[in-house]
């Protein structure tokens, strides 16, 4: 069991001062609050040690910011000589005609990017472009599928109105013939259709695309002149190193990235089709500290890295050995444990755990063995995760299967 | 499900609210009877079968004020049964009292709030579509280290019921209180839901998503519909 004792003590500090204490997609109340730490103090690699100092091997590389390993040397180097000259200027740094230069040759479809702090600034950014670009109001997403914390999207409750979703129309994920019949029936209204690469919804196994899928979602797009947007925001640097498009074999029109993008530093991207750069100059966007030369420096370092090294391969093959060494240990214990998506980025799924018990108890198991495994969220993998971390995070799953097994035996 | 008046929905859950409480009571003392509310015509509401008879603001302002005039003509037609009635009416206040016996208050006044919430989870229009993705689920509630204390189903066809006695079936999700107090205080003011999972003084497992959307419509009851301390 760890220490909480720090974590506690400042968590009731910050209640005091900050609605609910920690709040959006890190709040403790989204994972197993009793179990994993609420704050973090340092970070090295593919580790972190919280602010009791109870040392964790990581499984969220930051819910995906991280994918080159926490604190990297050659990146932070960078960053530091960016840092004496400064972060945000008047005008942008040359660094952001670099960074866009490096997109622009890197994402086989871009012809131009332009730069933000988050996925949501752009995913919205991108609707508006399409918008603009077809002079049509309405959007077409997969139900469940998050694209960030407008309220055209946004998974939470409060503070909506019902014009918020008027113009979102949603469909199944896989389900071609749904979003077909969308299509044609609201022809001529449709600007976009914003999707993820695959299907990550929380607390759901995720979901690939079925065979000719994504050939059928270009196929309609094209034939009712509605613009492809890729939100490869979680995704992005993971499957592919030109961009997850690749991955799964088509082509969209504008793409979003962020996450691993600056591997640490806020920094989002979207990158455009010629046919759309007029139209992206009609929809304003600017923000107080987006031209951040640091932040730019991290992701063109980031990038740079990701090619030299090849680093979606890489974290591809770490997965499959993380994720096929799980599923062989609880096999051992007659757990039917789905590593689901792509392994770089596995949702954890036990068959017949339909209300998240047994994953949450797996994941509380491992947790006290100092190993973050996630029970509602695809984990991510990193290129500092080495054998050495896999293979003890999978001793201690097979554990944590041994004592769930042992559990319910005396239950 | 969804014709259900709009403008009725607060007072009508403030009567399912007594229902519940009442209901408990007579599960606790055997004798206490059951005050089921009925729909009446011309904005009226009955509480119990016979007898008493409020105007939905009557109703309303009973609750939230101690006294109100039902209508005289139905405690004429049945004086004794009205008078029954207000008595037991009159008897629920004592387990909104922090300072009797909480363990045996939990129970009725978690029900008065299971019944407000599911009134809001099955009739209000803003929540139609909400659990669309959600088939038959169970919410249990809990004291640590101890019975369970109340809960709240839905059924396949999407109706919600709330009960005390002890549920049949697989929890989709256990909400725990860390202890009676802070059970009691989160049912009468409310939960910082976030700041009292993180601290542990409420546990919640299992499919949150759906514990988060119940939530969500419960806090709204709580804000719009007042407890029948009367
Ligand atoms: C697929 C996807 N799109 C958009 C976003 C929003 O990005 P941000 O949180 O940077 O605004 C996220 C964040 O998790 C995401 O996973």
């Amino acid at each position: 069991m760890n220490n909480l004792t720090q974590s506690d003590e400042l968590f009731e500090r910050a209640r005091v001062v900050v609605p609910g204490g920690i709040y959006g997609h890190v709040s403790p109340a989204a994972g197993l609050p009793r179990h994993f730490p609420h704050f973090c103090d340092r970070a090295q690699g593919c580790g972190f040690v919280d602010v009791d100092g109870n040392e964790w091997i990581d499984f969220m590389c930051g819910f995906g910011a991280i994918l080159h390993g926490y604190n990297h040397p050659e990146i932070e180097e960078s960053v530091a000589l960016q840092r004496e000259k400064g972060s945000v200027f008047n005008q942008p740094s040359p660094v952001m005609v670099e960074l866009a230069e490096r997109l622009v040759s890197s994402i086989d479809f871009a012809d131009w990017a332009v730069f933000a702090k988050n996925g949501s600034d752009l995913t919205t950014w991108a609707i508006r472009v399409a918008r603009e670009s077809t002079g049509s109001p309405l959007v077409i997403k997969a139900k469940g599928a998050y694209h960030g914390v407008d309220s055209w999207c946004d998974p939470g409750h409060g503070g909506r109105i019902p014009e918020d979703r008027a113009s979102i129309l949603e469909f199944e994920w896989n389900d071609l013939e749904a979003l077909s019949v969308i299509m044609s029936q609201n022809e001529g209204d449709i600007a976009a259709l914003i999707l993820t690469p695959y299907h990550h919804a929380a607390f759901a196994p995720s979901e690939l695309p079925d065979p000719g899928f994504w050939a059928e979602v270009e196929k309609l797009c094209q034939r009712y002149g509605i613009l492809l947007v890729l939100d490869d925001v979680r995704c992005g640097g993971r499957l592919h190193g030109g961009g997850s498009h690749r991955y799964f074999g088509f082509t969209p029109d504008l793409a979003v990235y962020s996450k691993a993008l600056g591997n640490g530093y806020a920094i989002s991207a979207c990158v455009g089709k010629e046919s759309y750069r007029k139209a992206s100059m009609e929809v304003f966007l600017t923000g107080s500290c987006w031209n951040d030369a640091v932040a730019m420096t991290a992701a063109l370092k980031s990038l740079e890295l990701s090619e030299r090294e090849g680093v979606a391969e890489k974290v591809l093959a770490k997965g499959k050995e993380l994720t096929e060494g799980l599923e062989r240990v609880a096999e051992k214990f007659e757990k039917n444990l789905k590593m689901t998506g792509p392994p770089s980025m596995p949702y954890p799924w036990i068959e017949g755990d339909e209300n998240l018990f047994e994953i949450q108890k797996f994941c509380q198991f491992c947790a006290e063995e100092g190993i973050y495994f996630h029970p509602h969220h695809n984990w991510f993998l990193g290129n500092a995760h080495d054998s050495e971390s896999i293979e003890k995070a999978i001793h201690v799953a097979g554990r944590a299967f041994e004592r769930m097994s042992e559990e319910e035996r005396t239950s | 499900m969804t014709e259900f008046p709009q403008e009725r929905i607060v007072p009508w859950a403030a009567a399912r609210s007594i229902f519940g409480a009442t209901a408990v009571m007579g599960e606790l003392d055997g004798m206490t009877q059951k005050l089921e509310p009925v729909l009446l015509s011309g904005d009226r509401i009955s509480i119990g079968k016979n007898g008493l008879v409020f105007k939905q603001d009557s109703l309303l302002r009973a609750i939230k004020s101690g006294f109100s005039m039902p209508e005289l003509f139905p405690m004429l037609m049945n004086p004794f049964s009205a008078i029954k009635a207000i008595i037991t009416l009159k008897r629920i206040s004592r387990f909104y009292d922090p300072n009797l016996n909480l363990r045996e208050s939990l129970p009725v006044i978690l029900r008065a709030g299971l019944e407000t919430v599911t009134v809001y989870l099955n009739h209000h229009s803003r929540f139609n579509d909400m659990f669309s993705d959600f088939s038959d689920e169970l919410i249990t509630f809990n004291l640590a280290g101890s019975e369970p204390i109340g809960w709240l189903r839905r059924s396949t066809e999407g109706l919600f019921t709330a009960g005390s006695e002890s549920a049949v079936g697989n929890p989709s999700v256990e909400l725990t209180f860390l202890n009676k107090e802070i059970a009691f205080e989160g049912l009468l003011r409310g939960i910082d839901q976030l700041g009292a999972t993180a601290s542990g003084e409420m546990m919640i497992q299992g499919r949150l998503p759906l514990m988060d959307k119940i939530g969500y419509v419960s806090r709204i009851a709580q804000k719009e519909v007042p407890q029948p301390r009367l």
